[in-house]
Formats: structure tokens, sequence, C-alpha cells
């Protein structure tokens, strides 16, 4: 291997790390931020080791009191949701497979064939948290848990904290 | 290897004197230390190495909530070009430590892998994402043919078959053991069959002899465990009520992946059997791929509530063991005999529990099985050493 490869192979793998940062906190630093409230999740699967699963009010959508382009959709297609902020919580307005113009809209995915009750994953339903953390968040789970994201203009998601009980989680 | 036994024959033959043979032997007992010594060196680097990668990610991680997130980052990144220029500072530049080096660029692809998952974990990305295996296996490719290193080609090996099971597991937690496993298990067997027809490829080039070996050692090894699986019918057979509407059932995934991998593998199995002349392939393993694919792709299309793909993986499986074990043979390859000679046992085992369990008193079943397997333990070390003996008499 000669010197151009090795620094060749250096700036490809500091491109990949470096570009996946850029675009998480492109995301972040420029998005516009929202609570989102979370839901109840099946309590044998939600602490997961050092992780917890996080489900929300939009990560199931019914289709009869949203507007849409479509009446619909299968699994993996690739959505976008729009939202309106009510209190400061970003609420479900509609459901589209056209990428919206204009207004705070959020990517997601289908998770199943559907006509009524659509099932979405947007990519913010795990939150990392210090080994042996997470059983606050656990507890708190039938109380008041939100989730403080930010959203770009091209629909993409990036979570900024956990909001418990109104007060900003944090770890020793 | 040159060693004592050999000098000494030698010299019975008069083939070189008592001066010589003394010189060699002094020569040879020098070697040996180095060797020992160099071992010694590149362990401890080696563990040396670990341990500062292994602290640098535990620092991140202790101090989480502490440092803002580009710092965290900024670590990472900088124990993994550390780990990497040092390897080739060491192994390619100065060429005094070529092993210390080779170790420390190891590390700089585990690093590098690290520092994908670590930086998912910063901005909460979600869990059991296989697209951050596959960042980590598209990374880390270059490096296995700038460096034609094979404990990474063996990485990307290990990488290819865990991104396939994190891909399909992504969305049901029990999913190898649940009705969508079983066709899994296909998507495996296709992908084995190409890592180890992309292998076959690689005989193509001198420089990457190894690397063919690697991959096609990675592929067989998977293609056995899959196959093996399917030696059970909990695996092989289907319950009636699955098969009435598999076919809605079975992600699309599934089907996309089997269909793509089966016919790279395919496209790739025919070039090398056409074109590729390297003395490495045998002329049975192009029909063999070719028919295992074509018969994985009928069990996925045409399950059965019947024991016949119990009845055919069971001979397919026996086969091919064989097969290792007489290829093997033929190339004197020591690996080839073992591999053949530890499915075999481990099927013939397999076998007697699963055949024989309901059949026999509880008694009688240990007894008699464990009389097998001492038998057939001696039995089988002493044909393998016979193997290894004649493979070594015919080189000297």
């Amino acid at each position: 291997m000669n010197k151009k490869i090795f620094i060749g192979i250096g700036i490809f793998w500091l491109i990949l790390i470096l570009g996946f940062v850029a675009i998480k906190e492109f995301t972040l630093q420029t998005g516009e931020e929202l609570l989102l409230k979370t839901r109840p999740v099946d309590p044998r699967d939600l602490f997961r080791g050092d992780y917890v699963i996080l489900s929300y009010d939009i990560s199931r959508l019914d289709l009869s009191s949203l507007e849409s382009d479509t009446s619909e959709f299968k699994e993996n297609d690739k959505i976008y949701v729009t939202l309106d902020i009510v209190d400061g919580y970003g609420i479900a307005k509609g459901v589209f497979r056209q990428k919206p113009i204009d207004g705070l809209f959020l990517k997601g995915t289908v998770q199943e064939d559907s006509t009524a009750v659509l099932s979405v994953e947007y990519g913010i339903e795990s939150y990392f948290v210090p080994e042996g953390e997470g059983r606050e968040i656990e507890r708190a789970r039938r109380g008041n848990l939100d989730v403080k994201v930010a959203i770009d203009k091209n629909g993409n998601v990036g979570i900024k904290n956990l909001i418990l009980e109104g007060q900003e989680v944090r770890f020793n | 290897m040159i060693d004592e036994k050999l000098i000494n024959k030698w010299v019975q033959e008069k083939t070189i004197n008592q001066s010589q043979a003394k010189k060699m032997l002094a020569d040879v007992s020098h070697y040996k230390k180095e060797s020992r010594s160099n071992k010694f060196i590149v362990a401890i680097s080696t563990i040396g190495a670990i341990l500062l990668g292994i602290g640098a990610i535990l620092f991140v991680a202790s101090n989480w909530q502490e440092l803002p997130n580009i710092v965290k980052v900024l670590i990472l990144i900088g124990s993994t070009t550390l780990a990497y220029y040092f390897g080739y500072y060491f192994k390619i530049e100065k060429q005094n430590l070529p092993m210390v080096g080779s170790s420390l660029l190891f590390l700089g692809a585990l690093l590098f892998g690290a520092t994908v998952i670590l930086v998912t974990q910063i901005y909460h990305i979600n869990a059991n994402n296989s697209i951050l295996v596959l960042i980590w296996l598209v990374g880390i490719l270059p490096l296995v043919y700038a460096l034609r290193s094979t404990p990474i080609a063996g990485l990307a090996s290990l990488l290819f078959f865990l991104w396939i099971g994190l891909f399909f597991a992504k969305n049901n937690d029990w999913w190898f053991f649940g009705f969508l496993g079983r066709f899994s298990i296909i998507l495996f067997i296709s992908g084995s069959i190409m890592l180890f027809a992309v292998g076959g490829l690689h005989y193509l080039s001198d420089k990457l002899m190894d690397t063919a070996r690697t991959y096609r050692l990675a592929g067989i090894k998977v293609l056995m465990i899959c196959l093996f699986l399917l030696t059970f019918e909990w695996f092989s057979k289907v319950s009636s009520g699955y098969i009435s509407d598999w076919y809605n059932k079975v992600q699309n995934q599934i089907v996309v992946g089997v269909v793509l991998f089966s016919i790279v593998a395919i496209i790739i199995t025919v070039i090398n059997w056409f074109f590729n002349k390297s003395e490495s392939l045998s002329r049975y393993e192009g029909p063999l791929s070719i028919g295992i694919i074509t018969l994985s792709l009928i069990f996925f299309y045409y399950p059965s509530t019947t024991s016949i793909y119990v009845l055919i993986f069971n001979l397919l499986f026996a086969a091919l063991t064989i097969l290792f074990i007489y290829l093997g043979y033929n190339r004197e390859d020591m690996g080839l005999v073992n591999l053949g000679m530890f499915w075999l046992a481990v099927f013939l085992v397999a076998k007697y529990f699963d055949w024989f369990w309901d059949l026999m008193e509880r008694s009688i079943f240990f007894l008699v099985g464990g009389l097998i397997l001492v038998l057939g333990s001696i039995a089988l070390e002493k044909k393998r050493r016979q193997i290894k003996a004649k493979f070594t008499k015919r080189n000297e």
C-alpha cells in the first residue's frame, strides 16, 4: 500500500463518519424545535440494555382523520407527515407520498400495509442512555414523558433530549 | 519447516556433514527464539493497542453527558486515526515492526466500526440499524485490498453476514425462530454461496490468494451451518397452516435478497467455471453451488408439509461432508479435511439424538451414545492423523 492509497482510505473513512455527523448536526442546529408526546410501549420491550424504545402519538396515524394524497399505503413506503404545532407539541395533520412544498413535515417509513391506521417509523425510536440509567425513564412511561426534537426543512428529524414531567432528563 | 529431526535425517543420509548440521541446528534454534520473541512482542503490542482503543471508547462512554457531541466524535476519530497511522508507519513506511503494524491496522478497522456505532448512539439513531454494519463493511473493504490482509478480510466476511442478519431481524425480535426464520436461512445460503463465488473470483489475481481463501472459507462455514439446520424437521418441514398464505407473510426484503444473491452467485459461479483456470478451484464447485442454490430456491418457493426436504437436506449435508474430506485428501488440504470431519462428527451426534431419543430407553441411549462418541472420536482422530502424516510424508 503506498502513501496515496493510505491517505485516500483515511479520507474515505473521515467522509463516511463526518458526513454522518454533518447530516445529523445540520438537522439539530437548523431544524425547528418541538415536542412530541410519547405513548406507552409494550412493557416487556421498553428497556433493552442501554437504550430506551420510544413510541409517539404520531407513530400510529388514523388515516380517516388526516389529509392525504392516497388512500392506501404499503409496507416500506416512504411518506411525509405534515405537522401543526399546538402548545409546543407536534400534532399530525396529514400523510403524503409526495414531499410537501412548504410547512413543517417529518419523513417516515410505513411499517405495514394499511388503509385505516398507519404504523410509521421516523428513525427516532431509540434513545441511548448510560448503562443502568434507563429505569427512571421506564418508570416514567406512565407519566408525562415527551421528546424534544429538531426537524429540518427536508423532513429529517433528530432527538435533542427527553423531557420528563416538564424537566430535561440528565444523567449522572 | 526445517527442524532437528529433518537435519538428523540429512546427516544420516550424508546429505550434509556434522559441522553443517551443527550450524543449521544453531540457526534453527536462533530463529525459533527470535520467532518466540517476535510473537511475544506482537501479542503485547496488540494487547496494548486494544487497551488504548477500549480506553478511548470507555472514556467517551463514561463521560457521556459532560462531553459535547463534537468532542466525543473527535476523540473517537482521533483514536481510530492514531491506530491506523501507526499501523501504516510500522508496517509499510518503516517496515521495522510489520506484525505490530498489522495488529494496529486491524485495530484501526475495529475502531472505525466502533466509531460509527458510537456516533449513532450520540445522535440516537435507531438501534439494530443494519446500515451501520454496512457502512462499517464498506469502510474497511478498501483496506482488505490495499493491505491484502486476511484478518480484515475475515472481519469483512463476518460483517457481511451480520448485515444480512440485522437487516431482517429489524422488525421481529424472535425472527430467527419464528415462521420467517426458516426462510431467512435460505437468504444466508444464497449469501454464503455468493461470497464463496466472489472468493473464487479473487483467485484470478495471484496477490489476492489469501483473501480468496478467507472469503471461500467464510462462505463454506456459514453454508454448512445453514444446511445443518435444514437437516432438522423444524426448519425444513412446514405446517399446513403456513403454506396457504406464506407468500403474504414473507417479507419483501427476504424475497429480494434471496433472488439478488442467487443471481449474483450463479453469474459469478459461471464466470469462474468457464474463465477461471486457477488450480485452487475444484471442478465440482460450479455444479454443486448452482445445484444448492436451485434446491434452496425450490424449497423457498415450494415449501412442503411432507418430509421430502428433510430427507434431501440430510443426504446433501452428509454428501458434502464426505466430499470435503475427499477433496481435502486429494489436495492435501488439512483445513478442508478438518472441516469435513468436524461436520461429519457433529452430524452423526445430532442425528443420533434426533432419531434415537424417542426410540430408546434413556439409560441405553446414553450408554450407547457415549460409547459411539468415544470410539468414534478415537477412530476419527486416528484417521485424521494418518491423513496428516501422509501429507507430511509426500511433502518431504
